[in-house]
């Protein structure tokens, strides 16, 4: 009944609620997906380049990221499903990209299996294991999105 | 010699990465989300997997079109850095340098336009030296105190030390002048360099001297030809 009578605690109550759960437009969470990739990748440009052999500046990124991301969900849980699907796909990129740039100087035309030598050498897994986690978190939040709309009762995500 | 294209490569690798990571990403969430009993559009798995595919062949393009553009590098560097020695020192007979017997004024007058033969020449084919397995190593911006152009060439499927091509600058450092502590280190250990003021051939006169330098089994093995057999 939305257009019923409510009285002053009725009001703030839905709005709690909507705060957590609010349609969101697809168009709308491409862009803050796009905007969360550039700035993943901007804090990660030479001038102020992640070290992926640098446990505590790794464990800083991630923390901010993390923290970034609560922000977001608090404000609206979908953008905040964007984001966090969008920092998933900028740590796995980022990885990538320190694993090209080092095939990309080297003369051994020994396409892709030239990356395990420098997984090898590089302790990689700490920036592994965060990229890792964001994906699967970003799975569980999807499916509890899901259930948070449904429990509001507005039907199906669309 | 094709830098640009090894750049593009890199580039291109990394967006089609990223599209198909975001394709993926979105793969997963739609089936979770049908999973668990939510009407989507149909569109939806159809565009996550068209773009999955799309960012999968991406790669794959990319990783063929750097293989290709490596495969001639090392020749095509070959050629251009003989081109580079031969033009230096075809500019010192131009400019009448005889070698040791020339006066201070004369050396001092070639050995300038030399190095900005060198700078010129890094300028030109090695300026976006960056994301490729080149990288110059002399002269360095601003550092001309060596006077030799030198590039590094990493090359790890023949050896995890890297190469060395370019060219010796031996009007400035004519036989036995460099000291102990002012020896480059890719001048250590390296004899036999053909002198300068001897007229060794047509092609050289061998006051600036080609050399190609590798480390077989820890030795530095320096060769003043082309490699004979190209990899």
């Amino acid at each position: 009944m939305r257009n019923g009578r409510m009285t002053g605690f009725v009001i703030v109550a839905r709005m709690r609620r909507q705060r957590y759960l609010h349609p969101l437009s697809v168009p709308l969470g491409i862009v803050t997906a796009l905007v969360v990739v550039v700035a993943v990748w901007a804090v990660s440009l030479p001038f102020a380049r992640l070290q992926i052999n640098n446990g505590t500046q790794l464990l800083l990124h991630w923390a901010g990221c993390l923290a970034a991301l609560a922000f977001v969900y608090a404000m609206r849980f979908q953008l905040g499903v964007w984001a966090h699907g969008a920092v998933a796909v900028a740590m796995w990129s980022r990885l990538y990209a320190d694993l090209d740039l080092l095939r990309a100087s080297d003369l051994a035309p020994r396409g892709a299996a030239v990356y395990a030598d420098y997984l090898g050498a590089w302790n990689l897994t700490p920036l592994f294991l965060m990229a890792a986690a964001t994906s699967l978190t970003f799975v569980a939040l999807v499916a509890l999105a899901l259930s948070m709309y449904r429990r509001v009762g507005q039907g199906a995500v669309s | 010699m094709s830098l640009t294209t090894l750049v593009v490569a890199h580039f291109w690798n990394l967006a089609c990465f990223v599209l198909a990571v975001a394709a993926l990403h979105g793969l997963v969430a739609v089936w979770v989300l049908r999973a668990r009993g939510a009407a989507l559009p149909r569109w939806c798995p159809r565009v996550a997997t068209g773009l999955l595919l799309a960012g999968a062949s991406g790669l794959v393009a990319g990783n063929l079109l750097r293989a290709q553009s490596l495969s001639g590098l090392q020749t095509a560097l070959v050629d251009q850095v003989q081109a580079i020695c031969r033009a230096a020192d075809e500019r010192v007979t131009q400019l009448g340098g005889r070698g040791a017997s020339d006066d201070a004024a004369t050396r001092q007058r070639i050995g300038a336009a030399i190095d900005a033969e060198f700078r010129d020449a890094v300028r030109t084919h090695f300026a976006s030296a960056r994301y490729t397995p080149l990288s110059v190593v002399a002269p360095r911006g601003a550092d001309q105190r060596h006077r030799d152009l030198v590039i590094r060439v990493a090359n790890r499927a023949r050896s995890t030390e890297p190469m060395y091509v370019g060219c010796y600058n031996q009007y400035a450092h004519p036989p036995g002048s460099i000291g102990f502590g002012a020896t480059p280190y890719w001048r250590i250990g390296v004899s036999g360099v053909p002198s300068g003021g001897a007229p060794s051939g047509a092609a050289s006169s061998g006051h600036v001297v080609f050399f190609w330098q590798e480390r077989v089994d820890g030795a530095s093995r320096v060769s003043f030809q082309p490699p004979a057999a190209r990899p």
